[in-house]
């Protein structure tokens, strides 16, 4: 029992990352009405950028902070100079340019930074007062960021006027021009914001399952099926998802032996709500007149 | 010049199809303007012409002194022009507040505030819902928060696009009346600019009425 | 409507230079040849469900696995002789792809696509597992021979040549069986269901029995691309068959533009050489070049190379 107990709060603290990704998803989603295929990537490579302001010298939260910073401009230059292009475009072709985009950033991020794993530093210190028998530092505060991370999210869009315009241009575009809200612009912040919660996902994953270029990758598929089981289009259904993923990943790899089989199980498992469930646990199903 | 408005020899067209040929219209500062006319006479492409909504033009269109053809929608929305669309265009999954707030979104003034009491002193039923998700307001009330919507932005012009289309005659009238209120007691009033496919307007809001003739609105 | 003979045209030029190319050209060559012409089955198979049917599959790589562990079971076993083991694969991921679309097609969009993702992750993690080891070969996998052309034909084709014909006899029997399809009734009916679901149900079309047979037609080709497959490279191991695979036939797909022959065509060649092309360009970051690549193409050809051959079609005429 203390062991099921232990895997569950473990479950919990890896699906706080997986629901903060996958709110990523749930936001560019909303907007644009597309999956972002290269947010995992997007999180990796910045994740990179503050190892490397790190490793030249900067404390951690400046560090942290700075590469928030990096990730909101460079979310927002991929959206400006290369998703716009296609916005116009049928679905698969958008696809294609997503994988396309993780692809170079996998890539660049093993050519510029090397495929050696590293060892990613926590601010956690490992001795500190919050740890338990359950629950590292670590854990314990990257849950506690990740969290306030939503509640700012959350907050941003509900309370502040910004907010509510980027609604709005997900919304009904149309609509927000005749009010002169400028659509592309929102589109641009809103993957800004994405990639900022990439990286604070990016950054709280890197001390347990350590930086190396293809670091994202499972933390992606899990994130995606999060978001799906919350109902793609619902913010809220994001860390609840991630929550429920987690917890679902860590009791197949107790129960069920070896990482590569328990994906497989965990997205079965999945697949199988969603086919009862087809919006999600949480998704509206959206009435279509006829 | 007083006018507000001027088109002069608009072309219109949906890709390849023409809709409005050398068209000319002029509104004057504070004037209230009806477009009627058929399906297909052009009410539609006109308004939606002055927003570079959908269609492409030619020819120049004049809000007050500056030329605003080719911009961009969301810049003409800024200028002053609040246009409610065919169809109302309200933020459905949002709340009737959202919406109104919205509405006044480009604006940078203190008067917000009182401008959203005025516009709720207008549309009683408004305030009641102000919570409620617009999407579930009724036809009538919908259209009533889109022109309350338009409002709010304090526009120099406003253009409303079959704002009594689907509504009961009761409602309607309901509408104009308050919309006729609102061109009275302001004293600086939006001109305004409205299609209608029926020739019998009411009478407590008539505003000039123009037909569709070749060459313009007149 | 003015019927243009240019395709027609196309197509013979096409046929006439495939016969006649694996005896002006190297070995090495007639095997990427081989291996366009079995992508370029494989994504017709994709293209029936995407292109038509309007939805989407991360999931083909598996199909192609299941069809080349279906013919290399039968092989190494020696139950058939190869000639014969292709059609069996064919109807084994017919049957496969009909039962995984019975459920999945309750599916939309980003569902459909997790859905057939996760069938793809978990193909090859069964392929290895311990319990079938026995069949599959496990980890290690199943070593081929290489067919030798029958008795008739083994004076003047080797053994590579003779694979080249198979493979391109068997691209033209379903492409024309894929094309009269399309054409057809059953065409008809899936692209209703792809525009307008809700109508084509009001006007009595078995929704679900369309969408799950389409589901395993489209199975059934890349299967039978799968079995092709391997007995081109001789082997079948479970990391051959990764997400990867998938992903690459998704690409041709979209790159070659949706249904269309002449797409299928141009994704196949390009999911085979465009690789190698960016390896040459850059030694330490090809995958970034290949990257840059395909972004630049969609952005310039954003229904890819069909769509734009007809966008310029459309101007001429």
């Amino acid at each position: 029992m203390e062991g099921f107990l232990h895997q569950l709060l473990l479950g919990l603290a890896s699906g706080s990352i997986y629901g903060g990704v996958a709110l990523a998803l749930v936001m560019i989603f909303k907007a644009t009405h597309h999956v972002n295929f290269a947010q995992g990537e997007l999180a990796m490579f910045t994740t990179y950028i503050s190892w490397s302001l790190i490793q030249a010298g900067a404390p951690y939260w400046v560090a942290f902070a700075l590469t928030l910073g990096g990730a909101f401009l460079l979310g927002s230059l991929i959206q400006v100079a290369i998703v716009r292009r296609v916005q116009h475009a049928p679905v698969l072709t958008v696809v294609i340019v997503f994988i396309g985009l993780l692809i170079i950033l996998n890539s660049l991020a093993g050519w510029l930074f090397g495929h050696t794993t590293i060892d990613f530093p926590s601010p956690f210190p490992a001795d500190a007062w919050y740890g338990s028998a359950y629950f590292s530092p670590h854990e314990v505060g990257m849950t506690v960021v990740t969290l306030a991370t939503l509640a700012l999210v959350y907050a941003f869009f509900r309370y502040t006027r910004l907010g509510l315009a980027m609604r709005a241009a997900a919304l009904n575009p149309a609509s927000s021009r005749l009010v002169g809200i400028r659509v592309d612009r929102m589109l641009a912040l809103g993957w800004g914001f994405a990639s900022l919660l990439g990286a604070v996902a990016g950054m709280m994953a890197a001390p347990i399952v350590f930086l190396e270029p293809n670091m994202m990758v499972g933390i992606l598929v899990y994130a995606f099926a999060a978001a799906l089981l919350g109902g793609i289009e619902n913010p809220w259904g994001a860390p609840i998802g991630g929550f429920i993923v987690g917890v679902m990943e860590n009791l197949a790899g107790a129960y069920v032996v070896g990482t590569q089989i328990k994906l497989a199980v965990a997205l079965f498992i999945i697949v199988a709500v969603l086919v009862f469930k087809p919006s999600g646990l949480f998704g509206r199903r959206s009435v279509v007149r006829v | 010049m007083s006018a507000i408005l001027e088109l002069r020899r608009v072309d219109a067209s949906y890709g390849p199809v023409a809709v409005l040929q050398s068209i000319d219209l002029t509104v004057e500062k504070g004037e209230v303007v009806a477009l009627l006319g058929a399906n297909g006479a052009g009410k539609t492409t006109t308004l939606r012409a002055v927003s570079n909504m959908m269609v492409r033009t030619g020819g120049e269109i004049r809000l007050a002194d500056q030329r605003i053809d080719g911009l961009a929608t969301e810049r003409i929305a800024r200028l002053g022009v609040a246009h409610v669309p065919e169809g109302r265009g309200t933020f459905e999954a949002l709340t009737v507040e959202e919406n109104l707030q919205l509405g006044s979104y480009v604006r940078r003034d203190r008067d917000v505030g009182r401008d959203l009491a005025r516009v709720y002193g207008y549309f009683s039923v408004l305030a009641e819902r102000r919570r409620q998700q617009a999407g579930t307001l009724s036809g009538g009330e919908q259209q009533m928060l889109a022109i309350a919507r338009a409002l709010m932005l304090r526009p120099r012009l406003l253009l409303l696009d079959e704002p009594s289309f689907g509504l009961a005659p009761l409602v309607v009238q309901k509408i104009f009346g308050i919309l006729g209120a609102i061109n009275r007691d302001a004293t600086r009033a939006p001109a305004c600019c409205w299609s209608s496919r029926t020739p019998g307007s009411p009478s407590s809001w008539p505003g000039t009425p123009l037909s569709s003739r070749p060459g313009g609105w007149s | 409507m003015k019927k243009s003979r240019a395709p027609a045209i196309t197509v013979a030029v096409l046929l006439v230079g495939g016969c006649v190319a694996p005896f002006a050209i190297s070995s090495f060559h007639t095997f990427q040849l081989t291996q366009i012409l079995i992508y370029a089955i494989a994504l017709l198979g994709l293209n029936l469900l995407t292109g038509y049917s309007g939805q989407i599959s991360l999931g083909h790589g598996a199909f192609y696995g299941i069809g080349a562990y279906a013919a290399a079971i039968l092989l190494d076993h020696a139950w058939l002789p190869y000639w014969a083991t292709i059609p069996v694969a064919g109807a084994v991921c017919f049957a496969v792809g009909f039962g995984f679309g019975l459920p999945a097609l309750r599916l939309e969009g980003p569902y459909l696509a997790l859905a057939t993702f996760a069938l793809a992750i978990a193909t090859p993690q069964i392929l290895k597992h311990d319990a079938l080891e026995k069949w599959t070969g496990g980890v290690q996998g199943i070593l081929l021979d290489k067919p030798e052309p029958p008795g008739l034909l083994a004076g003047p084709l080797d053994a590579d040549q003779w694979l080249y014909f198979l493979c391109l006899v068997f691209v033209v029997v379903s492409y024309v069986i894929g094309w009269n399809l399309v054409r057809g009734r059953t065409g008809r009916a899936l692209i209703a269901i792809r525009d307008q679901p809700i109508a084509a149900a009001a006007m009595g079309i078995d929704t679900a029995l369309y969408k799950s047979t389409t589901f395993g037609l489209s199975a059934m080709y890349t299967g039978v691309a799968g079995a092709l497959g391997a007995l081109l490279t001789g082997f079948v191991s479970p990391d051959s068959f990764t997400i990867l695979v998938s992903i690459n036939f998704l690409v041709g797909v979209v790159v070659g533009g949706m249904a269309s022959i002449l797409g299928n065509l141009f994704g196949a060649l390009f999911i085979v050489i465009v690789p190698n092309i960016a390896s040459d360009i850059s030694e330490s970051a090809p995958w970034a070049i290949y990257g840059a690549l395909l972004i630049l193409i969609m952005i310039l050809m954003p229904r890819g190379f069909a769509g734009m051959v007809r966008a310029v079609a459309a101007r001429r005429g």
